[in-house]
């Protein structure tokens, strides 16, 4: 079939859910998306009013009013990786965003991935994990062929915490490496040098296409305070690096300019002579919309205790354009809810687990709880995560789960090797995926649906989200399994003994609760970016535009002969 | 395609009724002690020469299983073999109608379970009961929780089998945490 079946999905909202618990929903999530409020203005903050002021008494902007000069005005700028290092103390310093803001900025119509020094935060300087931020934003620039533009201005390395952030696979050195490899590929790199710009951080520069420096700017090898005689000669690093040296003398950077507010505008001058994005072709002549089924209704669909059920399919009609959807092999795997819809007109393949009670399809008249991966469910993900890839439709996948299926059965069925199946489909496409963490990210489910060590381009996890092989209290009654007898309950009849396993036992719990927080994974780099379910929608457009903006480097087949309709002619029934 | 359906035999031994076999093979999925069992419910599958029956609770009859007199799989049975023991089912009794809505003896007709599991009055430790005595409920409100292998579903209330669109809650049958098999009446209605 050369046509794309789309079809409604979802209902009105009093159709399955009631308004008292649907406001309970809400109000329970207001109150998350409202701390992430909170957090994101203190990050955003760097170290405070008083070093913005620093930054604006040199005349200069700080990097966020630098990204907002610089973003087309009708459009927001996508943040990622904004808590890395979020409640991490370094003596009794504090590194919001680890000193570097990373973007997804829409820049002439075109999506650009910005990296961006935070001056006011230590100068710029890159703290431990900034490297690591850094190369992850270059990775999804590479990924989906964006131009990248640098908005240097560092200090180098702070210094206190060296050894953290030099020497390793990953440390300050492979950022360089990242340059490289952009290049290598294709890639547009800009920089523009806005003040400091020293040690290694004067390589990131260098390899991009086109340096713009400003009067303030200098780049060097090692700045004044190194350099032998500099005092008494009265030398500065600006005199050492300056746009003099660097654009006049040494052919280093390109262009000189005046000022922060010119050096923007000349980049932006420069990513509109890049190609237009490809999306508006690929959308094969349909009109962006929303979704039928109002979107804003995401507020109060999921319950915030992970353990209570949603409709998912509700979920995804207030996802696609239209709240029109196609789902793939409907009939089997009812565990699992896949299909294609578009998204800002752009066709992307939806990956979500339905939550509740399925029938069993192994033993007629039983039932099974979803969110757990069971024979025909994993089958069904391979097969449609290969003919998306095959077909070139990015991937989107929203995970909810607990993990797979366990026991004698599981085995029994061979549940480890269509388990590899789909791990070995997911570890080996080329075309664009991303995950998103609705609630549940738990145990092996969390690698089959393109988790993180999966290597999706982006990875987003809602304030509702939680990553763990393992409960809290699962794991506190594995560790104290020899203080229990065969329900759980404390073996010992000693006050003193059971209180300390009690108490023992409530620190696991506690620990781990904390351990599954979605800042401290997006703390520790676990997760790219934390979001409100109301943002998904934004978000997946920004995937769907970006997946389909640069043309040439991938496969993107038009519908009529998608390896999927094949897949769905052999699934479906006769007649 | 759809098992065959036998219904079981029912016999009344004191207050207790007895569910009897009404044929030969291997008894498997039976319901397990605790879990109530009513008019129309279904009581396991039944074996026979590799052909599978469903088996079926028969009208006028409603209890609580009262004990596991069988293996759970595969346990061989005769005719007239006793399947479940049934005790009284308190604040319900047996029903008269085959529907899923359905009334009880007296008419008053009840809202039942749409799924087996554990039932649960309120949607978190600590918050009022979704459904409570001399409440009102309508199509769509949420009047409890049904929890199956540890999640947690709402149940809503749905008018259908002649159920009135508006009710007012008589008696919640089923105590806060207490296990309901499929089409367990869970709220006795008076309709407004």
């Amino acid at each position: 079939m050369a046509k794309v079946p789309l079809f409604p999905i979802g209902r009105a909202r009093e159709a399955f859910l009631d308004g008292a618990s649907f406001e309970r929903n809400r109000t329970a999530l207001g109150a998350l998306d409202a701390t992430l409020a909170e957090r994101r203005a203190k990050i955003a903050a760097g170290w405070g009013a008083e070093y913005a002021e620093r930054v604006h008494k040199k005349g200069k902007l700080t990097a966020r009013e630098r990204i907002e000069l610089l973003k087309d005005a009708d459009s927001r700028v996508f943040e990622v990786l904004a808590f890395v290092n979020h409640g991490r103390k370094f003596g009794k310093l504090e590194s919001p965003a680890a000193g570097v803001v990373t973007a997804y900025v829409r820049v002439g119509g075109r999506w650009t991935m910005v990296i961006a020094n935070d001056n006011t935060v230590a100068s710029g300087s890159w703290w431990p994990l900034s490297p690591e931020k850094i190369e992850r934003a270059q990775q999804m620039a590479l990924r989906l062929r964006l131009p990248v533009i640098y908005l240097v201005d560092c200090s180098g390395l702070y210094l206190p915490e060296q050894s953290a952030t030099f020497p390793a696979r990953t440390g300050a050195g492979h950022i360089f490496k990242m340059n490289s490899l952009l290049s290598a590929a294709g890639v547009p790199q800009i920089a523009g040098v806005f003040g400091d710009c020293i040690a290694g951080g004067g390589y990131m520069p260098i390899i991009s296409d086109r340096v713009y420096m400003t009067e303030q700017a200098y780049m060097v090898i090692a700045g004044a305070a190194l350099i032998k005689g500099a005092k008494s000669l009265h030398l500065s690093s600006l005199d050492i690096g300056g746009p003099e040296v660097h654009v006049h003398q040494s052919a280093c950077a390109d262009v000189r300019v005046p000022d922060d507010e010119t050096a923007i505008a000349m980049i932006r001058a420069e990513i509109e002579r890049l190609p237009s994005s490809g999306a508006a072709y690929y959308r094969h002549g349909a009109q962006p919309a929303a979704p039928q089924q109002p979107n804003h209704e995401l507020a109060g669909l999921f319950p915030t205790d992970h353990r209570m059920t949603y409709d998912a399919d509700e979920v995804l009609a207030r996802l696609v354009d239209r709240s029109l959807f196609w789902e793939f092999c409907p009939e089997r795997g009812r565990e699992m809810v896949v299909g294609v819809g578009r998204v800002n007109g752009l066709y992307m393949g939806l990956v979500a687990n339905r939550q509740g009670v399925i029938d069993d399809p192994e033993h007629k008249g039983k039932k099974k709880p979803c969110g757990i991966l069971y024979k025909e469910g994993i089958a069904k993900l391979a097969a449609f995560s290969r003919a998306c890839n095959d077909d070139g439709i990015p991937l989107v996948w929203l995970q909810d789960i607990s993990g797979f299926d366990i026991g004698v059965e599981a085995e029994r069925l061979g549940l480890l090797g269509y388990g590899s199946s789909l791990i070995y489909s997911n570890s080996t496409n080329s075309v664009p995926m991303f995950t998103v963490l609705l609630r549940k990210a738990s145990g092996a489910g969390y690698y089959a649906l393109a988790g993180l060590p999966y290597e999706p381009v982006v990875q987003l996890s809602t304030v509702l989200a939680r990553q763990s092989v393992m409960e809290g209290r699962t794991l506190a009654i594995a560790a104290y399994n020899t203080k229990l007898d065969d329900d759980f309950e404390i073996l010992t009849q000693d006050p003193k003994e059971r209180a300390e396993i009690e108490a023992g036992m409530r620190d696991t719990e506690a620990r781990i609760e904390g351990d599954m927080s979605p800042y401290k994974s997006a703390a520790q780099m676990d997760t790219d970016e934390l979001v409100s379910p109301l943002e998904l929608r934004a978000w997946l457009e920004l995937f769907a535009e970006a997946s389909y903006q640069s043309i040439g480097y991938r496969r993107i087949k038009n519908p009529r002969i998608w390896s999927l309709h094949d897949a769905a002619a052999l699934w479906e029934a006769r007649g | 395609m759809s098992a065959e359906i036998l219904h079981l035999r029912a016999r009344a031994e004191g207050e207790h009724m007895l569910l009897e076999c009404p044929s030969v093979g291997l008894f498997t999925n039976a319901v397990r002690a605790g879990m109530a069992l009513v008019a129309g419910a279904r009581a396991g599958t039944l074996l026979t020469l590799g052909r599978a029956c469903e088996l079926r609770v028969p009208d006028e009859v409603a209890g609580l299983v009262d004990g596991d007199l069988h293996e759970r799989v595969q346990a061989p049975v005769g005719y007239g073999t006793v399947l479940y023991r049934l005790r009284p089912l308190a604040g319900a009794t047996a029903s008269a109608s085959k529907n899923a809505a359905g009334s009880d003896s007296s008419g008053a007709p009840l809202f039942r379970s749409p799924s087996a599991g554990r039932f649960w009055h309120r949607a978190a430790p600590g918050e009022p009961a979704l459904a409570s005595v001399g409440g009102m409920i309508e199509a769509g409100r949420a009047i409890g929780l049904v929890e199956v292998m540890k999640t947690f579903t709402l149940v809503h209330y749905q008018p259908t089998g002649g159920l009135p669109a508006r009710a007012r809650v008589v008696r919640v049958l089923v105590a806060d945490g207490a296990e309901v098999a499929e089409k367990a009446p869970l709220l006795e209605l008076a309709p407004e």
